[in-house]
């Protein structure tokens, strides 16, 4: 709402003013968006397991198939479940795209569009051919997604679908509920120390090439931290505490996302070619990696077990502290680089505001399960495993489809920001020695530990 | 920069504490006359004509997606307004859903 205050003084009475609650973030923030999917859809399962019934109703279960008869057969016995699916996760990210003032009459076709190309994406990794040769569904995605999206002009209403950050967080937290909270808690402390060793070094690699190359002190910071902490959401996040000027945004938002989908092929590659075990393969892809939707592309090509130390390396050891590294940037910027004496000081209560909120997400779903599970017998906890923690797998890998195939639609080269050598040298300085290091780290020093978790 | 090239939003928020505040945490800019910030508020409605006004509980909030932080800040101080006046908060977002 706007008002003109040329018109009237509107300060006479406060009453005036269109009031605004402090507490319209938990409803207009896609963040929060992410845990209220998350957790409803975790509770969902939890109370159709509490009344005796399942969640397996709403989630289809792709057999292998050789043939158009076995393609035939499994997809007649999946008809219910993906028409169930479909309407469920419908319903529940259209209510949250509203909120976000996405148009309804936009995002019902964009999302249909997008859930039946996910469903032929998942029929592909459920062929026998894929699965004997090695071609990776998630990668395959990416292809298509990134081949859509150059190639044709994504109309604006399949774009309001397109919402990488919703769909990898929803699946992030259904991630949360299939993990022990024992695991967290004994990974947390591995993934926190090496995600913290390589994160400072990569941040200065690129902050002093940025320096020497005469980039300015924010564009550095800003660059610094979208190549060691996470990726576009750190490049935001620093860029608006330290006031980054827009340019310079959006230059790293563009080398961001091009460096991170080169390193969803590259680090599959090199993991591959040195035949590293999945363990250590999640972990060095989520300390390499910049963006979590990224990451999880890469990992996903790895089995469960590289998504499991994925994730613990990139959501505990590194999203975790986006905050912290805002307040302490914000404070060298103010005191040190603006040396401002008077004015607004850098407020502690950002790396409260700037926590990610889908990381409360992942702990509640974990947490939840584990008490759960712990509060039961064994048989009941196998009927857990199988009417519970199983089907919020297979939900999880439809939320993980949506970002697979959303990085590649949304990844559109033409339409990123034209940048010039400088930063990409130094962001480029800082990413290899962030690989190499990742490597040493999660597969030389810490192998073990990643394998065996 | 080419403005079909960017890949961020810039959302701007300029913040007036309201005499009527009681207490603050943290920074908190002189209490202004509301003649101040009337007079604040007025430059920059002169200059601009995209903002959105609300209050909070204690603050006069005017928004804006469309002109740059650094303009509204240099505006402001050539107006006679210091940086102890107001808040000046920026936060980016994403131009479309990208990872």
């Amino acid at each position: 709402m706007t008002t003109n205050p040329s018109q009237a003084n509107p300060f006479s009475t406060e009453s005036q003013l269109p009031k605004q609650s402090r507490w319209l973030g938990l409803i207009n923030k896609e963040d929060w968006w992410t845990v209220w999917i998350g957790l409803f859809l975790v509770l969902f399962a939890v109370v159709l397991w509490a009344a005796s019934g399942t969640i397996k109703f709403f989630t289809p279960s792709l057999d292998t198939w050789s043939d158009w008869a076995s393609l035939r057969t499994t997809l007649a016995n999946n008809v219910y479940r993906t028409i169930l699916l479909f309407v469920l996760l419908l319903v529940l990210f259209t209510i949250a795209t509203s909120f976000l003032k996405v148009k309804i009459s936009r995002f019902v076709p964009g999302f249909t569009l997008l859930f039946v190309l996910s469903l032929l994406i998942n029929i592909f990794s459920s062929w026998k051919f894929a699965s004997k040769y090695g071609i990776e569904a998630p990668l395959v995605a990416l292809a298509i997604g990134l081949i859509l999206g150059n190639v044709i002009k994504i109309p604006a209403w399949l774009d309001s679908a397109l919402r990488t950050e919703l769909y990898v967080k929803v699946g992030i937290i259904l991630l949360g509920a299939t993990l022990p909270f024992t695991l967290i808690a004994k990974a947390g402390p591995v993934a926190f120390l090496q995600a913290t060793i390589i994160a400072l070094i990569t941040f200065f690699v690129i902050f002093w090439v940025s320096k020497a190359l005469g980039l300015d002190n924010r564009f550095a910071a800003t660059l610094g931290t979208g190549g060691s902490v996470c990726g576009v959401s750190a490049a935001i996040a620093i860029g608006s505490s330290i006031k980054t000027k827009k340019e310079h945004v959006s230059i790293t938002i563009s080398i961001v996302v091009i460096y991170a989908v080169v390193f969803i092929f590259l680090l599959s590659f090199l993991i591959k070619a040195l035949g590293v075990e999945a363990g250590p393969a999640g972990a060095w892809i989520g300390t390499s990696e910049f963006a979590d939707a990224a990451g999880i592309t890469a990992a996903s090509s790895f089995g469960d077990d590289a998504l499991t130390s994925f994730t613990l390396m990139k959501v505990v050891g590194r999203d975790m502290f986006i905050g912290v590294w805002s307040f302490i940037l914000a404070f060298i910027s103010i005191t040190v680089w603006e040396k401002r004496k008077d004015g607004p000081k850098a407020g502690a209560k950002q790396i409260v505001s700037r926590f990610p909120k889908f990381v409360i997400g992942f702990f509640i779903a974990s947490i939840l399960l584990t008490i759960i599970i712990a509060s039961v017998s064994t048989a009941t906890q196998a009927v857990i495993n199988s009417d519970v923690i199983a089907p919020v797998k297979s939900i999880r890998t439809w939320a993980f489809t949506f970002t697979f195939l959303t990085i590649g639609l949304t990844t559109r080269f033409r339409e990123l920001t034209t940048v010039g050598w400088k930063p990409v040298v130094a962001f480029g300085a800082g990413a290899v020695v962030n690989v190499v290091l990742g490597y040493i780290l999660s597969v030389v020093l810490f192998g073990h530990f990643w394998s065996d978790l | 920069m080419n403005k079909m090239q960017e890949t961020c939003v810039q959302r701007v928020k300029v913040v007036f504490f309201h005499p009527s505040s009681k207490s603050s945490k943290g920074f908190k800019p002189h209490c202004l006359k509301l003649e101040k910030i009337y007079s604040m508020i007025h430059s920059l409605q002169k200059a601009h004509d995209d903002w959105s006004i609300y209050a909070t509980n204690h603050q006069i909030v005017l928004e804006t997606t469309t002109l740059d932080f650094n303009i509204i800040s240099e505006m402001l101080e050539q107006n006679g307004f210091t940086h102890s006046d107001y808040d000046l908060r920026v936060e980016y977002e994403r131009k479309w859903g990208m990872l």
